[in-house]
């Protein structure tokens, strides 16, 4: 069973109005468990709405879906496809309201229905997972943390849920160098030790480059391509056609090979050096 | 997402209404409602007949037919503008045909009783709100806020001149209608974030749900002082100083459209009062007087 299925997808704002705007079209995709599964797009692509359809937050209207094998369209089944599916929005941070860091964090699992001991341990287990100590930061309020402190808060509000697909939106936008990386070494964590399958919704091709399995690129609403990094960033037309930039090891091979130089299509900066050392030992025999 | 989506009932077009000067449509708004209340609704010592005035209403009709026209707006839009208070005029209109004594009386059940005179006073009391929220609807349907808070602040100038703060009102207003869709925009991104923490806002008794908007409330303050901070910078590093003189970056002049304008709407206010005080109905006599008239 594919944790995700989508056939077919197609969304409208604001129906016969004069603002009426086409955010989707005719969009399929099939995301495996324990993939990680990268939506690339200039802003306005569609990334955002694509991504409020996976939990029911949008309504499904034309094409057909099932997460984990439940139906989008079963409207007795939306609920659970909510908790199953994490939601981690842009700025996660300013949805922060609780009195305290515990409050807020036990806010999802709370509109679970759940025990207090399983609230309790799911929050403790949460703060403890995005790397901030419980007893430190459980009683202090959110609004005196700093930003890196807040949005790892706001992760652990979504991770106590427990979701079986967690899906960030530009988990690492307004972050300074570290922070990214802090970040983005704590959604490999969660993949580990939470939730194998992971969605994550970027502007910057280094990182879905070295973290995804599987990428599409949507543009004006569409599905331009869909397949692996190195498929994707092989187009020749990636650039014009999504309107995005090449990772940066891809985009330096594609100059070497400008150069003459026969040099393999890479997509991270690994691969890159492994390359030219290829290379240059090529050359030195 | 929703960036071109404009608060209020705007209709984008490009029509001889919507060019004209927001002062001449505010000016013009007031011309027609004042004309529209010269027109009787009932029967009073002055007015004889119950049914007169169906004449001015009949031409109040064909004025807002061209405007409508004029101003390439579909008809539902501004249908919509009179579903919001159909409730209102519903029960107006029931109270309002109960209540008159005078007339001959058509139906009675106990104490209840409609006369014609009824009849006819309801007619027009539903001619005349309707009339009056069509014609009103106009205004926002073709003009945008920002346009509507320059030409109030044109209008009210003369207020200046006895120390009204009518520049500090204008920004205020102008800034109040700027952030109304940015925190449209914000509330939707809340709302969706605590919705996929499972948060319901639809369910249980009136307390709960209010106690569900907290959720929603707090992080929207905490956002709104923010940009409150941050808007409030970047007018202090431009030198912003609500005393001083300034000049406009949009200068409004008003064209031969506006000219027209005045003239029909002005001439629609002479039409009613000639009718009411010069002809004295004569126009309702010749056209219904042949069957509402004994």
């Amino acid at each position: 069973m594919s944790a995700i299925e989508i056939k077919h997808l197609t969304y409208t704002y604001s129906k016969k109005t004069p603002f009426e705007h086409t955010a989707l079209k005719d969009v399929s995709f099939v995301v495996e468990e324990g993939e990680t599964f990268g939506i690339i797009g200039e802003t306005g692509s569609g990334k955002s709405t694509l991504i409020q359809h996976l939990n029911a937050l949008i309504k499904m209207k034309d094409g057909e879906g099932t997460i984990l094998g439940k139906s989008l369209k079963d409207k007795k089944q939306l609920r659970q496809i909510r908790f199953d599916v994490g939601m981690v929005f842009q700025y996660p941070e300013y949805q922060l309201f609780a009195d305290t860091v515990e409050q807020d964090v036990a806010f999802g699992p709370k509109n679970m229905g759940l025990q207090k001991v399983e609230i309790e341990r799911r929050v403790r287990r949460a703060i403890e997972l995005v790397g901030l100590d419980f007893e430190k930061f459980a009683k202090r309020s959110p609004f005196e943390l700093s930003g890196g402190e807040k949005r790892r808060v706001a992760i652990a509000g979504v991770i106590a849920m427990e979701p079986k697909i967690l899906v960030l939106d530009e988990p690492t936008a307004g972050l300074d160098p570290q922070g990214r990386e802090d970040i983005l070494a704590l959604v490999k964590k969660l993949k580990e030790e939470v939730c194998p399958t992971i969605i994550i919704v970027t502007h910057n091709m280094d990182e879905i480059a070295k973290e995804a399995d599987h990428i599409i690129a949507l543009f004006k609403g569409e599905i331009i391509y869909n397949g692996t990094p190195l498929e994707v960033f092989s187009h020749e037309d990636f650039k014009e056609k999504t309107r995005l930039e090449y990772p940066t090891a891809t985009y330096i091979a594609n100059e070497i090979r400008k150069q003459g130089v026969d040099i393999k299509q890479v997509v991270t900066p690994e691969e890159l050096v492994s390359e030219l050392a290829r290379i240059k030992e090529g050359k030195n025999v | 997402m929703f960036k071109d989506i404009s608060f209020g009932q705007y209709y984008p077009a490009n029509s001889f209404v919507h060019k004209l000067d927001a002062r001449t449509k505010l000016l013009l708004t007031i011309v027609f409602i004042v004309a529209l209340f010269f027109i009787p609704s009932n029967a009073t010592n002055r007015v004889d007949q119950a049914w007169y005035g169906y004449f001015g209403y009949m031409v109040t009709f064909a004025v807002l037919l061209v405007v409508i026209i004029f101003a390439r707006v579909p008809i539902g839009s501004i249908l919509k503008s009179i579903k919001g208070v159909l409730f209102i005029i519903v029960l107006m209109a029931v109270i309002n045909l109960f209540v008159s004594n005078q007339g001959e009386v058509l139906w009675a059940w106990k104490r209840l009783h409609i006369t014609d005179t009824a009849v006819h006073t309801t007619i027009k009391l539903i001619l005349r709100l309707v009339l009056l929220i069509i014609g009103a609807s106009i205004l926002p349907l073709t003009t945008t806020p920002v346009a509507i808070a320059d030409g109030l602040e044109s209008l009210l100038k003369p207020l200046g001149w006895i120390k009204v703060p009518i520049h500090d009102m204008a920004m205020i207003l102008s800034i109040a209608l700027r952030f109304i869709p940015t925190l449209f925009e914000e509330t939707q991104k809340i709302v969706a974030t605590q919705k996929a923490r499972g948060a319901s806002f639809d369910t249980g008794n009136l307390f709960k749900r209010a106690k569900a908007l907290i959720p929603i409330l707090i992080p929207l303050f905490v956002s709104s002082f923010r940009r409150a901070d941050e808007l409030a910078f970047a007018m202090d590093s431009r030198c912003y100083n609500a005393t001083n003189k300034r000049t406009k970056y949009r200068v409004n002049r008003m064209g031969w459209r506006d000219l027209l304008a005045f003239l029909f709407m002005n001439a629609y206010l002479v039409v009613i009062l000639l009718d009411r005080y010069y002809w004295v109905f004569e126009m309702d006599r010749i056209i219904f007087g042949g069957w509402l008239g004994k």
